[in-house]
């Protein structure tokens, strides 16, 4: 589903270009779940940004549904986002003008692929019934977090990156957030790349990977 | 409260919000320097005006005060000055002419005077009398003499200093050069001498123009009124001499206190829009340092010590700024003093000095406004401050607090309009129309975001009925909702300024249409004629009626009485069907020129018409005897001029008024023959330009009039514009970096930049055009408050109310251009930011 290959990336300072990674290289199968783990500042971040076509890596490949998004430019990465990828940030993930529901429905509906059934049964999974006709402001962080995990996934996109989604939540919502998500990735047989700090949350995944001193153990 | 040494460090600390800031900053800057510079460019001419005006009334040969002039062509005589001294007259005696100067014969108006007999006047009293304070008798009086001039007069005439010819300006009888003394009091273009030079250099000798006249035992008040007097002269000087008192429409500032009110309200609305948008730049530097309240309020700062310090920072710069819009206010003033000066004179025969005289008082008020206005903008933000909500941390109209201040909005602009609605039916006074205009900008104001709003969700629906899957567009409808709270303060800015503009630029159209049928009706005859006496008009009359191709001749004659203690000019005409067919007439009864051709009946115009209630039918007391009373045949538009006027035949005229002084003929003839006819005219009677005029002259004399008087007008509007557009391009800078956290989910769900910049572009376009659409309405209702009210209480006549719907098609193209200018930085800034600035949007709210 995803393959890297040879990716490299700098981050350019004052006194000239850091590298954060020079020569990665690996592949996520269709369904399968990993976590990226590394201490702050090792670029987990930048490299699930890259992969989601977010960001522009100095070279390397990185293939998606055999698209080399490094070679496309900012429209047509946009739309192999809203066809082929979901992404969940730690925090600030929903639209603020739109109603709950309309946030949930968003990227389906760019992608053209809403499916009413599914984003009720997504809606009851996820608890959300009550709070459809709210705004973004008027939830709790974990309220939508729910949310960010709901607009992802209604649009049934084959690559899910999540980039610590449950980082701002306290313990106990953490847990079921991410009890949620997992079941619902495994129902849509999407694969998920999830940056992470636990151990804990990172043994829930069938693979894990370690960003190290620019490399990939 | 209490501001300690040590607390300078929290100043410095909200000092540096602004060059961390610089957009925010620029963004005060830009409203306070336009509020400042427009409202004290505008108090600069009105404070000028009234220099000037004050400057006249202070002068000696000021002619609101009794005086004796010639009843006859010739000029006063020496024998009849010295009878009436003798008699114990208190009279001054005065000569006035015109010299031409210099190669380009320049013209400067010369006045010779006697200051020993100036009325009232003794050595102590020169100040108040007009004379320069530093003059000193003996030297005015003898040789070689002095010429007094103001500092502009002595520029001009210092190349003629030089001249070598002995026979005139600026030698003495004796060949010696005159001493030429400045003063700043005098009015330009005068020459001011003693009256013995002034005869030699006018060719005047033992002759006088006119006397100033001491008020005395000889003043009796009149027995038809108690408001008017009246003058007996010893019989023997009473035949060649007539007394005019006092004319109360002179008082210039009296008259012209319209034209300036009306000025000041534009320059008040340009400075109500500048402080918009300080209101806006405040409103987020406050929101933006919340976490600074927090920080300084745990460092043991307390809320009144931080509020103490935020009005000393708002003081401080506001006052810095203030100082350049001073300067721009001047500027500004300096570009509008022409077109002013010649509306002003050639309404009101009001002479404005060229030169800007401003006292400290213009400086301290531009700075007092300055600091008022910023407190006035800072008021809402600061108690937000002190006691922040939630709606004003995450402002957004579907949050609660935000639905709370929303209805709250709509209950005051609607008390906002029901006060309006009551104004409009109860005021009477100028003031009342001007209270009435700003209720209606007040409660369109806090109005139009509700409304905005309330279209918003509408188009909000609709989008979802009509394509339910289409996510770009639901977004682009909720998020412009979202903005309203961050823009409706620019959008107010420009919807105030949409409106104005089509409420001042209606009544501008509508008036020049008016005025130009109107002048076409007034302006039926070919060529008008004025003398300067009797004898001129005599000898005029008699060679016109020689010349074989004037078709008619209609002289008219004019004398000027109170009525109700107000100037009224009486018009005598010869009723001819230059004026049965063409004069324009407001109402009239069916016989109406039969009656006044029979003596029964006379016309008003409408300002006369107006001030005493008087219809047609009615009776109009003309000099308290039976006789006099006339019938009001009919009422006729007589736009511009400032006073009541009564036109009844030359006949009546004649009759009641033998000394009405017939002063003007209007001529018919073929227009091939019209130029043949002013050229014979000239040559003949060696009239000047300004004697004998064409139709078309006067017609373009008064339309450029007309757009004089109105370029100020145009000149703030355009400029109320201009601060409305950079209103909104600020807010739209400003709010660029707040943008960010909004777009980026939209951007990472995978809509490109290209369509978030159209989204961005369409969504200010859409909220561009909404406004425009909400001025069309609001710009026709103060359109109608200025015609229908403010109009005829400020100059006493109405005019038909217009619209002009292509007007309202460019403003709306000029509120989209504007809208597009301001987005351009902002959306560029959006098209080439980096993704890890967009990425930036998932980390902070900014």
């Amino acid at each position: 589903m995803l393959q890297v290959t040879r990716l490299a990336k700098s981050h350019q300072t004052p006194q000239g270009p850091l590298p954060l990674f020079s020569d990665l290289s690996f592949d996520i199968k269709a369904g399968e779940s990993v976590a990226l783990m590394g201490e702050s500042g090792c670029g987990k971040s930048t490299l699930l940004h890259i992969l989601a076509g977010l960001e522009q890596a100095d070279k390397g490949q990185v293939l998606i549904n055999n698209q080399d998004i490094m070679q496309l430019n900012d429209s047509d990465r946009a739309l192999l986002r809203r066809n082929y990828v979901g992404v969940i940030f730690q925090q600030l993930n929903l639209i603020p003008s739109l109603t709950i529901a309309d946030n949930l429905a968003f990227q389906a509906r760019l992608a053209g692929t809403l499916d009413t059934e599914w984003l009720h049964n997504l809606v009851s999974t996820l608890g959300l019934e009550t709070l459809l006709t709210r705004y973004p402001a008027q939830l709790s962080g974990g309220q939508q977090q729910r949310v960010a995990i709901g607009r992802a996934l209604a649009a049934r996109t084959p690559l899910l990156f999540a980039d610590e989604p449950t980082g701002s939540l306290d313990e106990a919502n953490a847990e079921q957030v991410m009890t949620l998500m997992l079941a619902l990735v495994k129902e849509t047989k999407s694969s998920l790349l999830m940056v992470t700090h636990s151990a804990l949350l990172a043994a829930r995944l069938e693979r894990a990977m370690t960003l190290r001193q620019g490399h990939l153990t | 409260m209490q501001l300690r040494l040590p607390s300078w460090w929290v100043l410095h600390a909200l000092l540096s919000h602004w060059l961390r800031h610089p957009v925010q900053l620029g963004t005060l800057i830009l409203g306070l320097l336009a509020a400042t510079a427009l409202w004290s460019g505008v108090q600069a001419l009105n404070q000028q005006a009234r220099f000037s005006y004050e400057q006249a009334a202070a002068r000696f040969n000021n002619i609101n005060q009794p005086q004796i002039v010639s009843a006859t062509a010739q000029p006063i005589s020496e024998l009849d000055y010295i009878q009436l001294r003798r008699s114990g007259w208190n009279v001054s005696p005065l000569v006035e002419g015109t010299l031409s100067l210099g190669a380009d014969n320049a013209t400067f108006s010369i006045i010779g005077i006697e200051p020993m007999t100036l009325p009232g006047l003794g050595e102590a009293a020169k100040g108040a009398s007009g004379l320069p304070d530093n003059l000193v008798l003996h030297r005015f009086l003898t040789p070689p003499w002095e010429v007094w001039v103001s500092p502009a007069t002595f520029e001009r005439i210092k190349p003629m200093l030089s001249n070598t010819d002995t026979s005139g300006f600026p030698y003495n009888p004796q060949g010696k050069k005159v001493r030429i003394q400045v003063s700043a009091t005098l009015a330009d273009n005068e020459l001011i001498t003693d009256i013995y030079l002034a005869q030699y250099w006018l060719n005047m000798p033992g002759q006088f123009s006119r006397l100033l006249l001491e008020r005395s035992e000889h003043f009796e008040r009149s027995e038809h009124s108690e408001h008017s007097e009246h003058v007996t002269l010893p019989a023997e000087p009473a035949k060649r001499l007539r007394v005019i008192l006092p004319q109360s429409d002179h008082d210039i500032s009296r008259l012209t206190a319209s034209f300036h009110l009306n000025l000041t309200a534009l320059s008040l609305l340009a400075f109500l829009v500048g402080l918009l948008m300080v209101y806006s730049a405040i409103h987020l530097a406050l929101t933006q340092r919340l976490a600074l309240r927090r920080i300084l309020f745990s460092c043991g700062v307390s809320q009144r010590e931080l509020l103490a310090w935020l009005l000393v920072e708002l003081l401080l710069l506001s006052g810095l700024i203030a100082l350049p819009g001073l300067l721009f206010g001047y500027w500004i003033a300096t570009l509008l003093l022409p077109d002013l000066s010649a509306s002003l004179n050639g309404l009101y025969g009001a002479e404005l000095s060229d030169k800007l005289h401003l006292s400290w008082r213009w400086y301290l008020q531009g700075i007092l406004m300055a600091w008022g206005g910023t407190l006035l903008a800072a008021t809402v933000p600061l108690l937000k401050l002190i006691k922040p909500d939630n709606g004003y941390l995450n402002p957004s109209m579907s949050s609660p607090s935000q639905l709370i201040q929303r209805n709250r909005l709509m209950v005051a602009g609607l008390i906002g309009a029901s006060l309006a609605l009551l104004m409009a039916w109860l005021g009477t006074s100028l003031l009342s129309g001007f209270l009435l205009l700003a209720l209606i900008f007040l409660s369109a104001a806090l109005l139009m975001p509700v409304i905005l709003d309330a279209l918003l969700t509408l188009g909000q629906r609709y989008a979802r009925a009509f394509s339910p899957d289409s996510a770009t567009a639901q977004w682009l409808w909720a998020d412009a909702r979202m903005q309203v709270p961050h823009l409706s303060v620019a959008l107010v800015a420009l919807l105030l300024a949409l409106s104005t503009s089509i409420g001042v630029g209606g009544m501008v159209d509508g008036f020049r249409n008016t005025f130009t049928g109107w002048l076409d009706q007034r302006l039926a005859a070919e060529v008008y004629v004025r003398v300067d006496n009797e004898t001129q008009a005599q000898q005029v009359m008699h060679w016109l009626s020689q010349y074989p191709k004037v078709t008619a001749i209609l002289p008219s004659a004019g004398t000027e009485i109170q009525l109700n203690s107000m100037p009224v000019e009486l018009r005598g005409i010869q009723i001819h069907s230059t004026y049965t067919d063409h004069w324009p007439l407001l109402s009239k009864t069916p016989q109406a020129w039969q009656d006044m051709a029979s003596g029964a009946a006379v016309l008003i115009n409408e300002q006369l018409a107006r001030q005493l209630a008087l219809n047609i039918g009615d009776t109009l007391p003309l000099a308290g005897l039976p006789q006099t009373d006339f019938t009001i045949g009919a009422i006729f538009s007589d736009y511009g001029n400032p006073k009541g006027q009564v036109m009844l035949s030359l006949a009546t005229l004649n009759q009641y008024w033998p000394d009405a002084k017939r002063g003007s003929f209007a001529l018919r003839v073929a227009p091939p023959d019209v130029e043949p006819l002013i050229r014979a005219l000239t040559d003949e009677f060696s009239f000047t330009q300004t004697q004998v005029i064409d139709q078309q002259g006067v017609k373009r004399y008064s339309l450029q009039l007309f757009e004089r008087t109105f370029a100020a007008t145009s000149a703030l509007n355009l400029l109320v514009l201009a601060i409305a557009a950079i209103a909104l391009f600020s807010s739209l800078l400003t709010l660029s970096t707040m943008r960010l956290s909004q777009i980026a989910p939209i951007w990472a769900c995978g809509v490109s930049r290209r369509q978030l910049v159209i989204t961005e572009l369409l969504r200010l376009l859409l909220l561009a055009f909404i406004t425009a659409l909400l001025a069309i309405p609001l710009g026709l209702i103060i359109s109608y408050c200025l015609v229908a009210v403010i109009n005829v209480r400020a100059f006493g006549w109405a005019l038909p109310w217009q619209i002009f719907p292509m007007q309202w098609f460019y403003l709306t193209l000029a509120a989209l251009f504007s809208a597009l200018l301001a987005a351009i930085v902002p959306v560029l800034k959006l098209q080439f930011s980096s993704p890890g600035e967009l990425l930036k949007g998932f980390r902070d709210d900014q």
